[in-house]
């Protein structure tokens, strides 16, 4: 019996380990490639470097690309501030929204929720002509500032909908206790509800920074010719001027991945208890 | 002046609901003011009423000479405990007694005094820099009065702070309060459902049911007194010992037995009859009581030996008394688990008699101490 039970274990953990090892082969493929030399990469794509070759990210980080003037540094410097500000914004309005819809009992208040839900529902895409529209109209294509009251909100409803269903999860104890306390409605907010909704803070950044920073297909819409350019536009670019150059592009990706994964990994035991749990 | 006055005080929810009907009662300054009823009563919903954490849909609330029935909570100058603390998780024991002063904008020296006497008070002064989840639940519940007490509030506002906490740690805590409060001298609204709390505690009691009062009065006027038949089986531990009865020219009779003894004015004309209620300490071995008593013979069916009291437990040969206020305060101290078709006595005696189940004991009645109730409303008759 315990013979098949740790027969059935270890046969488990091989294919685990299996299923791991093929997500993680692209992204051995992508560091792999971008510490290589151009030579060795062609020569040895899958074998690991013989030497950390740091060229490429130096080449990734200062050369132009799409024929002009811009690099993937100043990319880098438009993502981290549209991405930075997006995500605080996004914080901001969602958990004060949150916070209305989850503890204002009125039918508006149930309406702006099945509202926020319908947004989650319907496809970014479906909407992108007229939502370009109403930019252009108010002047919001090609800067960054417009990018972020864009992303702020196309993503409103996914923040709304995680900050509304922990708060109503939360007891109201806490917030009576603030109030009875002394504070205002406002600082009841922010020195009680705020601390609580830690974890779906932790989330919310994750799920929309991860969105933000890696989102092509918005950016090239609304910034397209504006010198604004985010990471993954700049790195498409690459690809037109180095198409054999795989080092510099790999590195460009690897330059691009970084931070998000930092973000995640120093965050991700908020991200589950955002997903799983309330106040213990 | 924190004198709470509240007039005609109504809560009625959009659905219809009505928790609080028109209440009118006040609370002299300095007074411990204790709220109990049955789950449901409409106790919490008029303590959180006067906190201001619940609108009110008719009539006014004072505190001193201030209308604050519109008032915000933040500006009632009144602190509260909640039944599960509501500590601040991410705030340790100095921040969340020091929260209020600092909403307040008191300054930080003064603050720290404070806080730190108030800590002393309570014996917090070496749990100053935990956070909540690393207390005991009566380590919680001390923070909790803290974070009351060191605002210096008009009025303390407490909705059952001693129910989270197991029996023993109940009992000393309830001293302590008491003890507090003597101290403190604040006026006080205690919310609980536990009569033995109320009992304790308050200076005077307010026995609620269905969102009305139904008496309130000093402790000892609940029990010796009680205005009708709720009141009547709701106050008292063990519960009063009920059962219709027959007027006679000289004295009463129930369940086959027929007392000679003097009854009240006003009860009415022999032959009427009456619910009669017996708390069971108007009992005793007949061998340990005074001579000239009324006697019953019983057959012993349980006997709880308790130490300082043993309370004997017998069926009588008449029926359950079946009142609806009789089921309803049932329902608060959980008395009717089983349902029996004959009424059941509990007389408490001397342990110095000892007694054993199934064992025939005569019992002595101090007929001076038994109370009258109508049949029909269950209002007490016969009193001053």
């Amino acid at each position: 019996m315990t013979r098949n039970l740790n027969f059935a274990r270890s046969f488990g953990q091989i294919c685990l380990t299996g299923f791991a090892a093929v997500y993680a082969f692209p992204l051995y493929l992508i560091v792999s490639l971008a510490l290589k030399t151009e030579a060795e990469g062609a020569r040895a794509p899958f074998a690991l470097p013989s030497s950390l070759f740091s060229g490429n990210f130096a080449r990734a980080w200062q050369t132009s690309a799409t024929s002009g003037n811009a690099s993937l540094a100043p990319a880098f410097g438009n993502s981290i501030l549209i991405t930075a500000v997006g995500v605080v914004l996004l914080v901001v309005t969602g958990a004060l929204g949150g916070y209305v819809l989850a503890r204002r009992k009125s039918r508006l208040a149930d309406w702006l929720f099945v509202l926020f839900l319908i947004g989650l529902t319907v496809p970014q895409q479906l909407g992108i002509v007229p939502l370009f529209q109403l930019a252009r109209g108010l002047g919001l294509v090609g800067s960054a500032g417009g990018m972020i009251l864009i992303y702020a909100g196309l993503l409103a409803p996914l923040t709304i909908f995680l900050y509304t269903t922990f708060i109503r999860a939360l007891p109201t104890d806490y917030e009576e206790a603030a109030l009875m306390d002394g504070a205002s409605r406002l600082r009841v907010f922010w020195d009680v509800v705020m601390p609580l909704v830690r974890p779906v803070t932790a989330t919310v950044v994750v799920i929309q920074g991860i969105h933000i920073w890696n989102d092509f297909f918005t950016p090239v819409i609304f910034l397209l010719g504006s010198g604004q350019q985010t990471l993954p536009v700049a790195i498409f670019s690459l690809v037109g001027e180095y198409a054999t150059a795989w080092g510099p592009i790999f590195a460009g990706v690897v330059i691009a991945s970084a931070p998000a994964m930092a973000v995640f990994v120093f965050l991700q035991r908020h991200v589950v208890r955002g997903f799983s749990g309330g106040i213990k | 002046m924190s004198r709470i006055t509240l007039s005609r005080v109504g809560k009625r929810y959009d659905n219809g609901h009505v928790a609080v009907r028109s209440i009118d009662l006040t609370i002299e300054t300095g007074e411990f003011m204790v709220l109990v009823g049955p789950s449901g009563c409409g106790k919490t919903t008029l303590l959180r009423m006067i906190a201001g954490l619940e609108e009110v849909t008719s009539g006014s609330i004072q505190i001193g000479e201030r209308d604050v029935t519109r008032v915000p909570p933040q500006a009632r100058d009144i602190a509260m405990v909640f039944q599960n603390y509501a500590l601040y998780p991410h705030m340790s024991v100095r921040e969340n007694l020091g929260y209020a002063l600092k909403v307040r904008g008191v300054a930080k020296a003064e603050a720290k005094t404070r806080i730190e006497t108030v800590a002393g008070m309570l014996g917090l002064e070496r749990l100053l820099d935990r956070r909540p989840n690393q207390l005991s639940g009566g380590q919680r519940q001390r923070v909790a009065i803290g974070r009351a007490i060191v605002r210096e509030p008009a009025v303390f506002l407490m909705d059952e702070p001693l129910s989270n906490l197991d029996a023993k740690l109940r009992v000393g805590m309830r001293g302590e309060l008491a003890r507090l409060h003597n101290r403190l001298a604040v006026t006080t609204v205690y919310v609980t459902h536990d009569q033995v709390e109320a009992m304790t505690l308050g200076h005077r009691v307010a026995v609620m049911r269905d969102g009305e009062i139904m008496q309130v009065g000093p402790p000892e006027d609940l029990y010796r007194r009680p205005r009708n038949l709720f009141v009547a089986a709701f106050i008292g531990a063990p519960a009063i010992n009920l059962v219709e009865a027959r007027l006679e020219a000289d004295g009463l009779s129930f369940a086959g037995w027929r007392i000679a003894c003097p009854l009240p004015p006003g009860l009415g004309d022999a032959g009427r009859r009456v619910i009669v209620g017996i708390r069971p300490e108007a009992f005793e071995a007949a061998e340990f009581a005074p001579p000239g008593l009324p006697r019953l013979d019983i057959t012993a069916e349980i006997v709880e030996a308790q130490g300082a009291d043993s309370y004997v437990g017998f069926t009588l040969d008449a029926p359950r008394v079946e009142a609806e206020q009789i089921a309803a305060a049932a329902e608060g101290n959980d008395a009717a688990l089983i349902s029996e078709a004959r009424a059941r006595f509990m007389a408490r005696v001397t342990p110095k008699r000892r007694v054993a189940p199934g064992e025939t004991l005569a019992l002595a009645l101090d007929a001076s101490a038994l109370l009258f109730f109508d049949p029909d409303g269950g209002e007490a008759l016969g009193q001053a």
